[in-house]
């Protein structure tokens, strides 16, 4: 018999709980390839919104080069509230000017076409005025999200031409990503990549656990412990591909909701980021490639070993005593070092290297170290309850949490990983939005295209002067009125900064403004960074809350043989519930504790990176705790679930 | 007071069905006190689904079972549960011990769930643990010993409540000759000592002929004339 006829035929005669633990695994390996598909969406959204604002980049004649186009084009980076707005002006629409994408046609003169977020925006602030709103939107070409605010206005009939060079064509080389490609590509691996291969290995050990009694059997039979790993990697890989599938689907499915809801921190339309159908079949391919390798080495051992059991090696934690210890000390020492530093100076690029190398290692070291701590710190309070002979129902669960450490022991090294992933995660984000969306700049005007008759204008708006900018050559200190170079910026608040411009643009349609950041270049980027970072951690949580929940399925089918021992003795539900409680939920709790401290130290270490004064950012506190309260409070649940439940009749036949 | 009062274990027109199909049809037993009792018959008779119904681990499709005076049908699972922890206690063909725990611990763990005081709970299963010759290996966990000797253990956790009713499956069934004459000789006397009933299933008839009484359990039914015990 073929292996893969065999490992269909073990498939179908399993009974209720293979099936359940394959509908697991299949679920992992459909969630595994969902987190991957969505963990590296932001990047395409992001190459697809270069795109769209290539497609508009203006194309002008050189000075003095002939040409019969009279379109010109004069773009200013205005802001409605926080929100960036491109607002561009234009001259000489002729029938046979060139059209940017996303429109059909020009407005007349004296009217503006508007994007359909502007449109909604301008609805909530009616003290901002654009002259003749048309009902009719920019379409999706011209557009680098659905979120994005442009207008495009032409000056009314008899204005004249704007001071900028006639544009012929409508179209420009894609900027690429302001972020490396190895720094993306390591921000996926670790938030996405990593959680999703430790999903499916944990699935697959799990599935291999549960084959025990039937590999015995076919080894006793004389099948040898390589053909047993051959037929249960093809089970697993089978299984795998029905996942991925399922995945893949789920993705198409999410995809353009996710888009739309702006759960990852940007919002982009249905065909921006699609997956190719070819990423789409490699990535089944690959999966179903690293289940069948994982399946195959995880049974050649089950099958070739003894059925001794195994405690955690001491060996093997000292590795993560060693990794972990110091890089715990170095953040609380980066921590303090950083706090008390004078003024808000950002922390130094070796700073943060040195927080995210801490970080990694710290949650490398609870991953390796975590079972024979749990082994260890179980154990020996099991010991001293002991000693006084109180509880038996803890001491059995400290017991049990000792006995199965390595299982009790990955539950509370996923659980504290989360932890940390939460808080440093949003250590991040505070850094790039502070980086991002600092105190605003104000309105900048460029006075090397400003006419006498035009800073007059100005002036005569009352606004209030922040800074005047003069030219190294100039040294007189006469009224910024005066000067034809340099720059003025006028002091606007978020609130007012949209009215102010619109003022502007109203008096002097000819000027261009910046309003906008003042480093677009790092806002693009804090923003690309943003939406890696949300959607990495959104995934990376989601995978490694699988994994736990996957853990916790290991350990509670783990405790069949003493629930049906206890149920023998007559142990009173009461008992068994607190047992189970007590196995599953105090190595999680003892973890997190230590996730929560580490994970908040790294946390403000990367707050410090936009700014050393407020680095400790109770957000971060509050990020580690959530989901350190969520971690216990569900083990918990489900221990609690567990132990109330008898074990199965006729399960007395196991013992 | 109940008639039936007298008695350690009453059965009762009891019916036991497993996945839809019947196992047990109509068995009556009456046992009193401070005997032994063999269940023997073939395999898939039913041997094994009784133990367990008596222990209140198997509910019953009809009848009824009554140990130590209280009527299993009219309790709770909780209540059920109370009623092992004092009046049973079970030994099976392999051990069924906790693992994670040492062999001292296992045979103490039903006297501290009971709520025994640490004196008691010490001297007791320090006595039993001597009657049983297990001091030399009472620290180590079941996985840490010998076959013989983790069913020696299951002997002293079954027998450390005194309990009324010792509910033993094929106790020697996993063990070599020797082992099995030891096993037998110290649950015989263990049994005897607390003045318990003991039910064992067993499919040697040298096991069985051990006992005072015999039951012959075939397709699901009480064998007549097989040297039935009681009703």
């Amino acid at each position: 018999m073929g292996d893969l006829r065999l490992a269909l035929r073990l498939v179908r005669g399993g009974g209720r709980t293979e099936a359940v633990r394959l509908t697991v695994l299949a679920v992992g390996v459909a969630l595994a390839v969902l987190g991957v598909l969505v963990g590296t969406t932001v990047p395409r959204v992001s190459a697809d919104a270069a795109s769209a604002a290539a497609a508009r980049t203006r194309v002008v004649a050189g000075p003095g080069a002939p040409t019969t186009s009279e379109l010109r084009v004069l773009v200013s980076d205005d802001r409605l509230g926080r929100r960036p707005w491109t607002h561009a002006v234009v001259t000489g629409t002729r029938d046979d000017a060139p059209l940017p994408p996303g429109l059909v046609r020009w407005p007349r003169p004296g009217e503006t076409i508007v994007s359909p977020a502007l449109s909604r925006a301008l609805l909530e602030h009616p003290d901002v005025s654009v002259p003749g709103v048309v009902p009719e939107h920019i379409g999706a070409a011209g557009l680098t999200g659905p979120d994005e605010l442009v207008s495009w206005t032409v000056l009314p009939a008899g204005s004249p031409p704007l001071p900028a060079e006639p544009v012929i064509a409508f179209g420009g080389p894609v900027v690429t990503s302001s972020t490396p490609a190895r720094v993306r590509a390591t921000e996926i691996t670790v938030l996405v990549g990593g959680p999703a291969a430790l999903l499916l290995a944990l699935g697959v050990r799990a599935c291999a656990g549960a084959r025990a009694a039937r590999t015995r059997a076919l080894v006793l039979a004389g099948m040898s412990p390589r053909r047993c790993a051959r037929v249960f990697g093809w089970e697993m890989a089978a299984v795998a591909v029905v996942g991925a599938c399922a995945g893949v689907a789920a993705a198409r499915v999410v995809h353009p909701w996710l888009g739309s809801c702006g759960l990852l921190g940007r919002r982009w339309f249905p065909e921006q980021g699609a997956v190719p159908v070819l990423l789409e079949v490699l990535l089944t391919v690959t999966v179903a490639l690293v289940v069948l390798v994982i399946a195959r080495r995880t049974m050649r051992s089950q099958a070739g070993g003894t059925r001794q059991h195994r405690l955690p090696s001491p060996r093997v934690a000292l590795l993560g005593y060693v990794l972990g210890v110091p890089a715990a000390a170095c953040l609380a020492w980066l921590c303090v070092r950083l706090a008390s530093h004078p003024g808000d100076q950002g922390a130094p690029d070796s700073a943060v290297v040195a927080s995210m190398v801490a970080s990694c290692a710290a949650a490398l070291a609870v991953v390796v170290a975590a079972p024979h701590a749990v082994h260890t710190v179980t154990t020996w309070l099991a010991d001293r309850l002991a000693a006084r002979a109180t509880r038996p129902d803890v001491r059995l669960g400290l017991r049990g949490a000792g006995w199965h450490a390595h299982a009790t022991g990955r539950c509370a090294a996923l659980a504290a990983v989360l932890v940390m992933t939460s808080a440093y995660g949003t250590g991040l984000l505070v850094a790039l939005d502070r980086d991002a969306h600092g105190p605003s700049a104000g309105i900048e005007v460029d006075l090397s295209t400003t006419t006498a008759a035009q800073r007059d204008a100005l002036a005569g708006l009352g606004l209030t002067v922040a800074t005047v900018e003069r030219t190294a050559a100039d040294t007189s200190d006469g009224p910024w009125t005066g000067l034809d170079a340099g720059w003025v910026t006028f002091a606007v608040s978020d609130e007012t900064a949209a009215v102010v411009t619109s003022r502007i643009h109203r008096l002097l349609p000819e000027l261009a403004l910046r309003a906008g950041a003042d480093d677009a270049d790092l806002v693009a980027y804090a923003d690309e960074q943003t939406g890696v970072v949300r959607a990495g951690l959104a995934v990376g949580t989601g995978l490694v809350s699988a994994a736990l929940v996957v853990c916790l399925l290991e350990v509670w089918w783990s405790r069949r043989r003493t629930t049906a021992a206890l149920g023998a003795i007559g142990t009173p539900r009461r008992a068994m519930r607190v047992v189970a409680v007590t196995q599953m939920a105090a190595p999680v709790l003892v973890t997190t504790a230590v996730g929560v401290g580490v994970g908040v130290l790294g946390g403000w270490t990367a707050v410090a990176y936009a700014g050393t004064a407020d680095m400790l950012d109770p957000a971060v506190v509050g990020a580690a705790v959530l989901p350190a309260v969520a971690a216990v409070a569900l083990v918990a649940a489900v221990a609690w679930v567990a132990g109330g439940r008898p074990a199965p009749p006729g399960s007395l036949a196991d013992l | 007071m109940d008639p039936q009062g007298a008695y350690a274990l009453v059965v009762e027109g009891l019916c036991v069905n497993l996945g839809g199909q019947p196992v047990l049809s109509s068995v009556n037993l009456t046992l009193p006190a401070a005997t032994t009792v063999a269940v023997t018959g073939p395999s898939g008779a039913g041997k094994s689904t009784l133990l367990n119904a008596l222990g209140g681990l198997q509910p019953a499709a009809r009848g009824r079972v009554v140990v130590a005076g209280r009527d299993l049908n009219r309790l709770s699972d909780d209540e059920r549960a109370e009623l092992r922890l004092r009046e049973v206690g079970f030994v099976l063909q392999s051990s069924g011990l906790v693992p994670e725990l040492s062999l001292q611990e296992n045979i103490a763990l039903p006297l501290e769930l009971a709520g025994m005081r640490r004196r008691g709970v010490r001297d007791r299963v320090a006595e039993v643990v001597a009657q049983l010759g297990l001091t030399t290996c009472a620290r180590r966990r079941p996985s840490e010993v010998s076959g013989g000797q983790a069913q020696r253990a299951a002997v002293a956790r079954a027998v450390a409540a005194r309990p009324s009713v010792v509910l033993a499956d094929e106790p020697t069934g996993a063990l070599d000759s020797t082992n099995r004459e030891i096993v037998l000789d110290l649950l015989l006397e263990q049994v005897e000592r607390c003045g318990s009933l003991l039910v064992l299933v067993t499919h040697d008839p040298q096991v069985a002929a051990r006992c005072a009484r015999q039951v012959r359990i075939v397709d699901g039914r009480v064998a007549a004339g097989v040297g039935a015990a009681g009703g």
